[in-house]
């Protein structure tokens, strides 16, 4: 009896601490960067004001402006005797500070980076262009000329790391040398497949020793399918749907994206992403883009979709398992895995396609928040976890005695 | 006035019909679970071998001796970190089979779980992978918020240049399988960082490279600049006197959940709707262990020892991040951290 008088005071001043907090939060900004669990549920009702399909996009979103690449880092350029040494050295569990004291720290060599076009490539027609620049090592100013001795590509791992054959290139004459590779699959063997290596292999004037440089991308020859750049828009519920024709040749689950942006502003408005089951019986994925977003952000007049996007789970067993994992957690974990596995990822064939929609009045736009089900079901989720664990005592009592 | 008074009038109107839910509702206990999600890490350290599964103790003693204090319930997640990607699928090792796993057997909402997540970097790249690729909308589970211990989601420049030593400040002087799933452009691209499910992800980044102990890696591989104010508990590169923010094996740019591959001196927060909107770049629903609105970190006695509060990182290494995070986690107020 005194537990429960205990627990039911300790609740009330619980109460009354969220209810200062709450009334802290009458304007809603502080609930949404609210950890406890009355904020996990302010947040997920902002949200889910927009639907997961359909969300703002910012200039400030630079990894969804650019859906096939990533920034690449300046590197050192790296001995190919030294890197055989720093692994059998550091096998043999010497310390960093013995093993530069024995080989030289890399931070003494030159540098080099690849600027790229991209580093995901769909298909056989997506080429990746590499631009490699060496710079001296920091606190030089002079580079020794170098010459590139050759240029190889290195399989996907889960493949054994094959030599895929030379990568060709061209060299700017110049003070500062720069080089150009170009590589594309040939084919959609699946030795393309996977996570490649561009291994660059340099000849420095005066130097006994090559050096290597390397840059890692994805590639994917064979496709699920692809868009074919036709596409109808129409409003729906006040929102902007667009069709967009795609072929299909293999039945997955995917992630299809579009951007969206405004052609009279410039800037982009929308991301629509679908977790879905793309199927050869498919003639059109429609994205949509939520009404609302058009109107909390003043959007009108006509707006461009591009980024098209397909990106689908390589897996050894039915998309449904992976789409609705829950109730296949038996099957899932019935499946026999192989020691090695495929590349996880296969994507629809690259495509710069771009639609530009009729001109829209915000007004045609709802400003509704997202009303389905499942919402309103999830909250009331988050609400019910929002309440006391199974001993609401024992974790002050605990954290006193940690502090 | 008349709107304030009316807003104070309904706040307490409010707070006497929460507080009376509250004290009917005590039968409807959750059960609060902690899921400990480990790092990069090879199986054969121990003996027996590490046992892939949920487990409550810590087989592997990657997490050291350090454990959440807690009311709810500690489990590790045990996931074959060395030969499997992060997004692996396959079934009984891979990373997303066992975010899977977990997720759905000790967080499902309808069964009354709710959880905290603490992961530690490739582990959160892990659980990151299984959230933005999950049916959160629809499904049960119920995901209160993630503490990204040195997470390694936006990847490390180590393995982009294939050296053993990406590692090294983990105990392992050989290159792993994995490793090709380290690398920043697979990092970032299996997935969209920005879809967390509105599921907010507190990160901490480390500053501390050590020049006496951790020679090889620093001022060699991580994005470096040069500015007027840089974040003190960075390196200074001695020859061209560019500043390196990482913590021996990561960069901020991928413990912070920036969205680009560059040399950063702080840790920001992209929060929609809120103050913290990173326009230099950070990942929606990404941001550091913790500025809430209620409650100021850091909250440990150690952890106060290593927080640059003008930056928004911490002087720690890839491996005590481990131990910050669970004396975060322990010395948190309970509302926060049950």
């Amino acid at each position: 009896m005194a537990n429960i008088l205990r627990n039911r005071l300790r609740c009330a001043v619980v109460a009354i601490a969220l209810c200062s907090g709450l009334s802290m939060a009458a304007d809603g900004q502080d609930l949404l960067n609210d950890t406890t669990a009355e904020g996990v549920v302010a947040r997920y009702q902002d949200f889910s004001k927009y639907p997961p399909e359909s969300r703002p996009l910012h200039a400030s979103n630079w990894d969804l402006l650019n859906p096939w690449t990533v920034d690449t880092a300046k590197l050192p350029l790296t001995p190919a005797s030294w890197k055989a040494q720093l692994e059998t050295l550091m096998a043999s569990g010497m310390s960093q500070a013995d093993i530069a004291q024995k080989i030289g720290a890399p931070s003494s060599f030159p540098t080099y980076n690849f600027a790229v076009n991209k580093l995901i490539l769909a298909g056989t027609q997506d080429a990746l262009l590499a631009r490699l620049t060496v710079s001296p090592a920091p606190g030089t100013v002079s580079l020794p000329s170098f010459r590139i001795a050759k240029a190889q590509l290195i399989g996907d791992s889960n493949f054994g790391s094959q030599n895929l054959g030379a990568v060709p290139f061209s060299c700017e004459p110049g003070v500062d040398p720069v080089c150009t590779f170009t590589w594309k699959a040939l084919t959609g063997d699946k030795r393309y497949w996977g996570t490649l290596q561009l291994q660059v292999t340099v000849a420095v004037a005066g130097k006994g020793d090559d050096y290597v440089a390397l840059l890692h991308f994805y590639s994917s020859p064979m496709v699920a399918g692809k868009f074919t750049g036709n596409f109808q828009e129409r409003l729906e519920a006040g929102s902007l749907l667009i069709d967009a024709s795609v072929s299909v040749q293999k039945r997955m689950a995917c992630f299809v994206s579009a951007n969206l942006y405004s052609v009279d502003k410039g800037v982009p408005t929308h991301h629509a992403e679908r977790r879905m089951i793309v199927d050869p019986s498919m003639n059109a994925i429609t994205f949509t883009f939520f009404g609302k977003i058009f109107r909390d952000n003043g959007h009108e007049g006509a707006f461009r979709l591009q980024d098209l996007k397909a990106q689908c789970e390589n897996l050894p067993y039915p998309p449904e398992w992976f789409m609705d994992s829950s109730a296949h957690l038996d099957d899932l974990a019935k499946l026999k895995t192989p020691a090695s596995e495929e590349p996880s990822r296969v994507y629809f064939e690259y495509n710069s396609f771009t639609f530009t929609t009729k001109s829209h009045l915000g007004s045609e736009f709802s400003a509704d928040e997202w009303q389905a089900p499942e919402r309103a079901q999830k909250l009331e989720l988050l609400k019910k976890a929002a309440q006391k664990p199974e001993d609401p005592s024992m974790p002050e009592q605990l954290k006193r005695l940690a502090k | 006035m008349r709107t304030k008074m009316t807003k104070l009038l309904l706040a307490m109107a409010g707070c006497l019909m929460l507080a009376g839910a509250l004290t009917s509702t005590l039968a409807q206990a959750q059960t609060v679970n902690i899921l400990m999600i480990h790092g990069r890490t090879d199986p054969s350290k121990t003996n027996p071998v590490e046992q892939y599964g949920v487990f409550s103790t810590d087989q592997m003693n990657d997490w050291g001796s350090s454990v959440p204090v807690t009311g709810g319930h500690v489990y590790y997640v045990q996931w074959d970190a060395w030969n499997r990607n992060f997004d692996s699928t396959a079934s009984g090792y891979g990373g997303w089979y066992w975010m899977n796993y977990a997720a759905n057997n000790y967080c499902n909402g309808k069964n009354g779980q709710a959880c905290y997540i603490i992961c530690h970097s490739i582990g959160c790249a892990a659980f990151e992978n299984y959230l933005a690729k999950s049916s959160y909308s629809t499904d049960g589970i119920v995901i209160k918020w993630v503490l990204a211990a040195e997470s390694a989601a936006g990847g490390s420049e180590l393995a982009d240049s294939a050296v053993a030593l990406i590692g090294q400040s983990l105990g392992f002087n050989t290159n792993a399988p994995i490793d090709a799933s380290i690398t920043t452009s697979y990092a970032r691209g299996a997935y969209n960082h920005n879809n967390m499910q509105g599921v907010i992800v507190r990160g901490t980044g480390g500053t501390s490279n050590d020049t006496a102990t951790e020679v090889l890696t620093t001022c060699a591989y991580f994005p470096e600049q040069f500015t007027l104010n840089p974040n003190a508990d960075c390196t200074t590169c001695p020859v061209d006197l560019e500043t390196s923010c990482d913590d021996s094996t990561v960069a901020l740019h991928s413990t912070c959940g920036h969205n680009r591959v560059a040399a950063f001196e702080n840790c920001n927060g992209y929060l929609p709707g809120t103050s913290q909107n990173d326009s230099a770049g950070t990942y929606e629903y990404h941001t550091y262990w913790i500025n809430d609105s209620g409650y100021k970190g850091p909250f440990s006695t150690a952890g106060k020892g290593y927080w640059n509060s003008s930056e928004f990182t911490w002087r720690v290494d890839h491996s005590l991040g481990k131990t910050l995070a669970t004396d975060e986690y322990s010395a948190a107020p309970a509302a926060l951290a049950p």
